[in-house]
């Protein structure tokens, strides 16, 4: 998907460049004032691409924007998000103690590990919501503008935990299965930021890239052959940084 | 003439509503105004067009107003003149049932500086249209790449670039509905398999012989019935004044994809191969001509399509490569004899294809045209079903598919179009069969060391993948030694009439007849008794054991092992057994729906207009037995539009709407008389213990005394008052339209199907039906609806078009939904191949619900999500003209989010959920219940993306031959994508462990391996189309 997202970005690059100058003679401009539908794709980075083990933002915004002067303006968007559905990965901790569901880690100073060939820790995760956004506007050339602001996001993330965990001593199995199969999800408030260049490609039509910062809270399921503890979920505050590109049609 | 302004009038992508899903032709309707915006009345409208036989001229209305229907699909030009006025031209697109709007506004001759204007504002989708569809020339098909798609035809990729579709293009899902309830139609006329519900649109039409493919998400009009999905459209060319040809070759070859790469398992395991690419050139030659053969008057569209034949060739069964080559006897391995193994196949692949058209013009007002369509196929089917090493057998199916069509279309003085509309289309399809010998093998590996490896190395190993679960080796072939007869007729007879009253009222009416018939075989007749024995043992072994069979008695104590037990699969699988099937009579089922409507478009300014139309069905069900069904049931269709400054521009339409389904003959083949077998299974229990015997005792039916199973044809019934699913669908949405080209729409859609269809043990009327041999006993099952299950889709579409300049377009669309339904069999979406499984088993659901258990016992998180939320579609296309050529180069690119799976774990019966004074060993009671971990759908598979390149040239050769090329690279990043969602279990009881999370205590199977390290699927693959054109 990323390899996708890193074509869809070059291609609107060039979308961008090529539609560009017929337009921008024109030195007509749009958008401002108006309202805008926009379709968003980007590629995330950091804590987001590390949680959801998938780059790929897809989204879809009403944007509105209010003219404060002939070449700037103040724009609000409210942006469905669908960050990732995340690919499906093994979490089994193949090496390393473990806990037994009989309440041991080890036994006559002999690690319990865990049996790979009868072991499953299968998660996925993913993250969606909407998310407001607050900015300004302002032309520096022809069509050309750029843009900036806050964001507010209210996302859901969403793990998939699918396992059987079968701990062993050596080479036989000790203790007894532990299996689950949980979907916890977890709603959190995020505040971040934007900033990007936005490229009105006809009266219609526009084009604009952006990077922004999405604040979000992940849940993690633990097992108790990991920890000892009866199971339990985790949650972290964390902000993840996206790059997107977005087209804009006129309302 | 001075040439003021160029003409942008491409609508390359629409997607609005229509007339009439399934007509065939459109209209052109305008307002021609004065620089004041004043209505010029008498102004004169002339059109023309390739696919006009001669021109259409008419007079403007006094509202300054026109209308011209019965238009095929094409361009058109349409030119207006009136006196004190320069003239004014402008050229548009016509998709198959829409009606295009194009206004004109003429100058006055004080402000001429031109004979004639060529018009830029482009023509737009009439906000009369009465169904919401994705239209597609063959031309746009042809530069938009979809997602791979099998059956060979162009008009799937519709199907790949439509909002809301999702699924195989044979089996489309709409808008949440049935992947087996979406129609499909030629020219008006059903095509798609009345038994299986498949599309088969690559044997019905030829890829240049497609003028126009529209994907109808919401058939709103009453004229349009026959699916609670959706319909795909399809229209066909006719011959115009002028002569038109292609020569075409497809071309793809096995070499020309990426290769399979082996990949590391979760282990780290190697798994998987490298493929090796054959190179070996996959060719088919397609043909089309048209022209007139009298001008203005008759006209011919040929098409053919010739694929070489192909020889192909496999050698019979060799017990060898699948390690099946011992029989077990006496504790002793023996090299087992299957029948004729080793033995080379050899067969013939052969297709053709046909399609005439004639099409006769009486006069402007009157046509008729006539459709004749022949596919001749036979296919190689050298291993099916049960691994056969009979190389005497036929190994080849031959189809012969025909669809006719014959439709007269006319206008009565300017305001009264009729049409009627006469369709068959049928299939005879010959099953591989061929000599009988009723006994069936079955062997095991060499080294085997007890009677349970017999079974288990059969089951297990890996090598097996051709065979079924028994690795039963049979000579000869279980299939009918008859066709099997498919056929579909089609009847319409459609009045529209406009005028206005109180505005403007545009009123169809008419009646529909709809006839699936499936041509019944006798079952008895063609393969009434099978014997199931473990294995003979090799006739070289000479003295009494050579050539004879091995037969362990139930009951008998064999290597340790007792069989003793019916439902234990050692004895089903290894205890000889006999089945006997008789009873069925012949006889074609027909499931004829006769249909009444009217239809009203009430325009009642220009703003607002409003349809209502009411539809009547009368389905039927006949076979053998008489009349099994018949129905009635009312769908009632209404939508209000608003359009907001009167302009078109911003159109918001709410809509409500019933629509009833059709069903596939799969639905009811258990029940009606021809297909309903009546079939008993014996275990062998001649005394003697485990021996061996000739072939004339291990087929001689007196040994086989214990009945383990039977099914009856008085087992089942059909509820006369048996219905069709229905579709009862709400939508909210707004168009926006921009007078330099494009748009974009955002559509609501709330779904919610009732009427589905279930088989319902009759434990009421307690028609337990007792065969005494083991006390066996069942209930009769009845097939009717369920009145407690629901499928429901909630949707939000959003596409759009938009061109960014003059030769770059960028279009696409992005869909938000959800799915959920009570289960997999009540909605329809696996009325597939296991249906007729799932129909003799009957339904734990409503097994469950009949004695009386409460739903939340059995359905603890409510129904099951089953939609793929997110599916994108996108594309953009890039066009270059440049002296003699033309070229196109396309990106499309898709996302579908993976579809919602349920984990469930078999909890056996459960006593806290028997009724009071039930016993839990009540062999009437079910034996297990599924329990969803932590709900049903929450796991979800891998999402699944591709991005498609395509690209296409046209060069003019010489007077009007062109050469073209058309080249396509699916999944051109070779994106590989995780097949299925891991399934952890390891088969043991989790009920040790104090900590398992999320699941009742159970056993449980699917010991599975993560997603995105074992199986994967998606490959680039190529294809190359070049021809000449004319």
């Amino acid at each position: 998907m990323n390899r996708l997202l890193t074509w869809l970005g070059l291609t609107a690059a060039a979308v961008a460049a090529g539609s560009m100058p017929a337009w921008a003679q024109s030195a007509k401009s749009s958008g401002f004032g108006g309202l805008n539908i926009k379709l968003h794709a980007g590629a995330t980075a950091g804590n987001l691409k590390n949680d959801l083990h998938a780059q790929n933002l897809l989204g879809l915004g009403v944007e509105g924007a209010c003219a404060l002067t002939p070449t700037s303006s103040i724009v609000g968007e409210l942006t469905f998000s669908a960050y990732g559905a995340g690919k499906g990965y093994d979490n089994t901790k193949l090496t390393g103690t473990v806990w037994a569901s009989n309440g041991q880690s080890s036994v006559l100073g002999v690690p319990i590990t865990l049996a790979p060939s009868s072991s499953v820790d299968y998660r996925k995760n993913s993250l969606q919501g909407f998310s407001l956004r607050g900015g300004y506007r302002a032309t520096f050339q022809g069509a050309w503008s750029w843009q900036a602001g806050l964001t507010l996001d209210r996302l859901q993330y969403r793990q998939e935990a699918n396992g059987t965990l079968q701990p062993r001593l050596g080479g036989a199995a000790i203790g007894n299965l532990e299996g689950f199969a949980v979907t916890p999800t977890k709603t959190g408030m995020g505040i971040g930021a934007f900033a990007g260049v936005k490229a009105q490609i006809s009266e219609n039509f526009s084009l604009e890239t952006n990077l922004l910062s999405v604040g979000y809270t992940s849940i993690d399921y633990q097992p108790f052959t990991y920890t000892g503890v009866a199971p339990s979920y985790t949650t972290h505050s964390r902000h993840g940084v996206v790059l997107e590109v977005a087209f804009g049609l006129k309302l | 003439m001075k040439i003021i302004a160029k003409l942008t009038a491409l609508s390359f992508l629409l997607a609005a509503p229509s007339l009439m899903a399934q007509d065939t032709t459109g209209s052109v309707v305008g307002v021609i105004k004065d620089g004041n915006g004043k209505p010029i009345p008498g102004a004169t409208i002339t059109l023309t067009g390739s696919q006009l036989l001669g021109e259409r001229r008419m007079a403007t209305a006094a509202d300054g107003s026109f209308r011209i229907p019965l238009l095929p699909s094409g361009s058109y030009a349409l030119s207006v003149t009136a006196k004190d006025f320069i003239g004014a031209k402008a050229t548009f697109s016509m998709h198959a049932g829409a009606i295009i709007r194009q206004d004109l506004t003429l100058k006055s001759m004080a402000q001429a500086s031109a004979v004639v204007e060529i018009i830029t504002t482009v023509a737009q989708l009439d906000k009369t249209e009465t169904t919401t569809k994705t239209s597609f020339s063959t031309d746009q098909l042809t530069e938009l790449t979809g997602s791979p798609v099998s059956g060979g035809s162009v008009a799937y990729q519709a199907l790949a670039l439509a909002p809301g579709v999702v699924g195989n293009v044979q089996y489309a899902s709409v808008r949440g509905g049935g992947q087996m309830a979406t129609n499909y139609v030629v020219n008006g006329i059903s095509s798609r398999d009345n038994v299986t519900g498949q599309a088969r649109l690559g044997d019905t039409v030829l890829d240049d012989s497609i003028e126009d493919t529209a994907v109808i998400q919401s058939p709103l009009n009453a004229k349009n019935g026959g699916s609670s999905s959706g319909i795909v459209a399809v229209v066909t060319k006719r011959g115009s004044n002028e002569f038109t040809g292609t020569l075409r070759a497809k071309l793809s070859n096995p070499a020309w994809s990426a290769l399979g790469t082996p990949f590391n398992n979760r282990l780290g395991v190697a798994s998987g191969t490298a493929r090796a690419q054959v190179d070996d050139l996959n060719r088919t030659y397609e043909l089309t001509i048209g022209g007139p053969i009298v001008k203005d008057v008759l006209t011919f569209f040929y098409g053919s399509r010739i694929t070489p034949q192909v020889t192909q060739s496999a050698t019979a069964f060799n017990p060898a490569d699948y390690d099946l080559t011992h029989v077990r006897f006496n504790g002793q391995n023996y090299a087992s004899a299957p029948f004729q193994a080793n033995q080379l196949q050899v067969a013939v692949q052969k297709s053709s294809y046909h399609q005439f058209q004639l099409f006769y013009q009486l006069n402007q007002n009157h046509s008729i045209e006539a459709n004749y369509t022949e596919a001749p196929e036979t296919l190689p089917d050298l291993q099916y079903n049960y691994v056969t090493p009979d190389a005497s057998i036929m190994n080849v199916q031959t189809t012969d598919k025909r669809l006719i069509s014959l439709a007269y279309r006319g206008m009565i003085g300017s305001n009264q179009l009729v049409e009627v509309r006469y369709g068959r289309n049928q299939s005879n399809t010959q099953f591989p069969s061929g000599p009988k010998t009723p006994v069936t093998l079955m062997a095991g590996p060499s080294g085997m060391t007890s009677i349970t490896d017999v079974w288990d190395a059969t089951l297990n190993a890996t090598s097996l993948a051709p065979m079924t679960s028994y690795g039963w080796l049979t000579e000869g072939a279980s299939s009918d030694i008859q066709p099997d007869k498919r056929s579909t007729q089609s009847f319409l007879a459609n009045y529209n009439v406009i005028f206005d009253w109180q505005g403007s009222h545009s009123i169809d009416a008419g009646v529909e007849r709809q006839e699936p018939i499936w041509g019944t075989v006798s079952r008895n007749n063609s393969y009434p008794d099978q014997f199931f024995v473990p294995g003979r043992i090799d006739p070289a072994v000479g003295g009494a054991l050579g050539g004879r069979y091995v037969v362990f008695p139930f009951g008998a104590t064999i290597d340790g092992y007792t069989f003793n037990d019916i439902n234990d699969p050692y004895v089903q699988a290894l205890v000889p057994s006999y089945q006997r099937i008789f009873g069925a009579d012949q006889g074609d089922v027909k499931n004829p729906t006769d249909s009444i409507y009217v239809n009203d478009l009430w325009t009642i300014n220009n703003s607002w207009s409003v349809m209502a139309g009411l539809r009547y069905d009368r389905m039927q069900l006949k076979d053998a037995k008489g009349t099994r069904v018949d129905s009635k049931m009312i769908s009632p269709r209404f939508e209000v539009k608003w359009d907001i400054n009167g302009d078109q521009k911003r159109l918001v339409n709410l809509s409500y709407g019933q629509f009833r389904g059709l069903f596939n003959a799969r639905f009811y083949r258990t029940a009606v008389e021809g297909r309903r077998n009546n079939q008993e299974t014996y275990l062998w229990t001649a005394p003697g213990g485990e021996r061996l015997v000739d072939y004339a005792t291990v087929t001689n039916p007196a040994n086989y005394g214990l009945l383990t199973s039977f099914v009856s044809g008085a087992m089942y019934d059909i509820d006369r008052n048996w219905k069709p699913e229905n579709n009862t669908e709400i939508t909210l949405g707004f168009r926006r339209s921009y007078d330099s080209g494009g748009y974009w729409r955002a559509t609501i859609v709330h779904r919610n199907w009732s009427d589905l269809t279930n088989v319902f043990p009759d434990y009421r009327n307690n028609l337990l039906i007792t065969d005494g041999a083991l006390g066996l006993n069942t209930y009769r099952r009845i097939l009717t609806n369920d009145p407690t299950a629901k499928r429901e889709y909630n949707g939000f579409e959003f596409d759009f078009n938009a061109p960014l300049s003059s030769n770059l377009t960028l279009g696409g669309n992005f869909v938000y939904s959800s799915l959920i339904g009570d289960n997999v069999y009540a909605d329809g979406t696996t009325f597939g191949g296991s249906a007729q499984v799932w129909a003799e088993q009957g339904n734990f659901r409503n097994r469950y619900q009949e004695l009386g258990y409460s739903k939340d016992k059995f359905e603890p998180v409510g129904r099951l999500t089953q939609s793929r939320p997110i599916a994108i579609k996108a594309f953009l296309s890039y066009h270059i003209e440049s002296g003699r050529t033309k070229s196109a180069v396309t990106l499309q690119a898709d996302f579908i989010s993976g579809t919602r799976v349920s984990l469930v774990n078999n909890i056996t019966q459960d006593p806290n959920l028997l009724p009071s004074g039930v016993g839990a060993d009540d062999t009437n009671h079910p034996t297990s219940i599924p329990n969803y971990w932590n709900g049903r759908g929450q796991f979800s598979n891998p999402d699944t993306w591709h991005l498609n390149l395509a690209y296409s040239f046209d060069i003019a050769l010489k007077g009007k031959v062109h050469f073209f090329t058309n080249l396509t690279i699916n999944n051109l990043l070779n994106s590989l994508i995780p097949q299925t969602v891991a399934q952890a279990g390891s088969g043991a009881a989790r009920a040790a462990s104090a900590y398992s999370t999320g699941y009742r205590v159970g056993s449980y199977n699917g010991y599975g391996t993560p997603a995105g390290t074992d199986a994967v699927t998606g490959i680039r693959t190529m294809n190359l189309d070049l021809g000449l054109k004319f």
